[in-house]
């Protein structure tokens, strides 16, 4: 076909003057017509073509959104921050599942065998020290190196992530507190060595070493600790006793401060 | 006036008891500087130094008239630093988009809507504006590359840290790279690592050979070429006395090392001058990476 459009309809077009059906039947013969399509190119403005060009681009390339993320956000965490956060390797589903499904099993040997919540107690601070250590370790990092480099990379982006792991175990080592027969304020001694041990995995890896090998020493430590004090001991949950609880506070302090002198070396690494 | 260069005096950095740089002393100023060395010369252990992220055993460094082991200056070298590291990390299932744009955020743009300007500025700068919504995990591997050198380029930074750019382009991919780098506006001091001379001569005002943690050579390439002047010949049997030989192909050899006398003489390159400079320690496989 050699039908073209005239110049005059073009330049009507161009302005927005022509109805609806006579515009739409002229847009399908430009999407046909290569001559047609560089006539009108010349009469249209480059300048509002570009702004919807970029806008038409923005609206594509615009970041997905994950549910952590638009969660965080909801919960009145800037965009960037909640950006930050939420590639977090250990804020991931498989992570937070295999945790669920370890403390479901712990809440049941509660109520069904022998031990009562010793396994559950012993079980519940070791969650958010994996999750720490998982969080920081730089191997979970894959952008690590370009993240250290970067003035919002280094200490505050450990912080940031360790924080937001701790939080979201904490939360779900809550829920399944509440599923526990019922032991007093015993069922919430784990919270302070939780911190007490998450604090020092942090505190820890500033000597060189990864935060996967500080935190397992640390776990092996906590368990053969609390299973020799129930032997030992004539009182049972000493581990989760008052005086336990003033100890763990006090060693969560301590890691805090060690954290926070040393927090160079989160920044400045002697190796890679 | 803002200190737009850096210096590197007497650094020295072990790893256990394996020697990686042993007293390098160096300054560069605006511009492109080369570092040339073999494998295991040292390079990355260096530029991860005028990166920040890696701190000597001893000596000083200054970027930008800065001191990178004081906190708060370290923090803005950083702001004025863009850094693509040998092998650089990507979190895979993230859009090439989504992985500059969180590179972005950790260097401090809040402010979303001039984020993605800036992130599309350095995208289009790369030649990936194009792909720009494909997952990372999709793009080849010399497109994973310039992906890599977007992210440095983000906020026009003042010290541009490239290790080994070039790596894994084919030529016509390094051509474009060659373009982007030398074309980069404002001047800024810009450090890269290779091992190719091709990109020294093509690229590089200046050039600096290392070679087992020491500095072997520093000047420009026409410089380093002109140390192995007069030290070239060509026959058409291979000469037990060269310091290196190899055919070429049309079936002569080349030679590099004190000629004989009378020995047909050849007009150096730079690739002649760094064999010459680095031979016998180029194939050795080197302690830190």
């Amino acid at each position: 076909m050699s039908w073209h459009a005239d110049t005059d309809l073009f330049d009507r077009y161009a302005r927005g003057q022509v109805d609806a059906a006579t515009a739409a039947s002229l847009e399908s013969h430009l999407v046909a017509c290569a001559h047609c399509r560089a006539r009108t190119s010349r009469m249209v403005e480059a300048e509002p073509l570009e702004r919807i060009w970029t806008e038409v681009r923005a609206d594509v390339e615009r970041p997905q959104l994950a549910l952590l993320e638009r969660l965080l956000s909801a919960a009145g965490l800037p965009e960037h921050t909640a950006r930050l956060v939420a590639v977090t390797p250990a804020l991931r589903a498989p992570w937070l599942l295999a945790v669920a499904v370890a403390l479901g099993f712990a809440v049941l040997a509660a109520h069904g065998g022998g031990g009562g919540p010793l396994a559950f107690l012993i079980l519940a601070p070791l969650v958010p020290v994996g999750g720490v250590a998982l969080a920081y370790r730089n191997s979970a990092d894959p952008a690590y190196e370009i993240a250290l480099a970067s003035p919002g990379g280094g200490f505050r982006l450990v912080m940031l992530r360790a924080g937001a792991v701790a939080l979201a175990s904490i939360a779900i080592v809550g829920v399944a507190t509440v599923l526990l027969p019922d032991v007093g304020w015993t069922a919430v001694g784990w919270l302070l060595p939780c911190l007490a041990l998450s604090m020092l995995t942090l505190a820890g890896s500033t000597a060189s070493a990864s935060p996967v090998t500080v935190a397992s020493v640390l776990a092996g430590a906590w368990v053969l600790g609390v299973l020799v004090a129930e032997r030992v001991a004539e009182q049972q949950y000493l581990a989760f006793g008052a005086g336990a609880q003033v100890l763990f506070g006090a060693l969560a302090v301590g890691a805090a401060v060690v954290l926070v002198l040393r927090r160079d070396r989160f920044e400045l690494r002697t190796r890679i | 006036m803002e200190d737009a260069s850096l210096r590197v005096e007497a650094i020295e950095k072990r790893f256990g008891s394996v020697p990686a740089l042993n007293g390098v002393t160096m300054d560069a100023g605006p511009g492109i500087t080369g570092l040339l060395g073999p494998n295991g010369a040292g390079k990355t252990t260096l530029l991860r130094m005028l990166a920040t992220v890696l701190a000597p055993d001893s000596g000083t460094l200054q970027l930008l008239g800065l001191d990178p082991t004081r906190s708060a200056e370290r923090v803005e070298i950083r702001r004025r630093l863009g850094y693509m590291p040998q092998e650089p990390g990507f979190y895979r299932s993230f859009t090439a988009f989504e992985f500059v744009d969180y590179v972005a955020i950790l260097k401090e743009m809040t402010d979303r809507d001039e984020r993605h300007r800036e992130v599309r500025r350095v995208l289009d700068a790369v030649g990936l504006g194009d792909v720009s919504t494909r997952k990372v995990r999709a793009l080849s591997g010399g497109m994973r590359q310039r992906l890599a050198l977007a992210q440095a380029l983000l906020r026009d930074p003042d010290l541009l840290v490239l290790d080994e750019p070039t790596a894994g382009l084919d030529p016509e991919q390094r051509l474009r790279f060659r373009e982007i780098v030398s074309q980069l506006p404002h001047r800024p001091v810009v450090i890269l690592s290779t091992h190719q001379t091709e990109d020294v001569t093509a690229l590089c005002e200046r050039v600096v050979v290392l070679a087992e943690g020491a500095i072997r050579f520093d000047g420009t390439p026409v410089e380093l070429a002109r140390t192995a002047e007069d030290r070239v010949w060509i026959r058409e049997d291979r000469d037990d006395r060269a310091v290196l030989s190899w055919r070429m192909g049309d079936g002569r050899y080349r030679h590099i090392g004190d000629p004989p006398p009378g020995a047909a003489l050849s007009p150096a390159t730079i690739d002649d001058a760094y064999l010459l400079m680095v031979g016998g320690t180029a194939d050795r496989e080197g302690v830190a990476a």
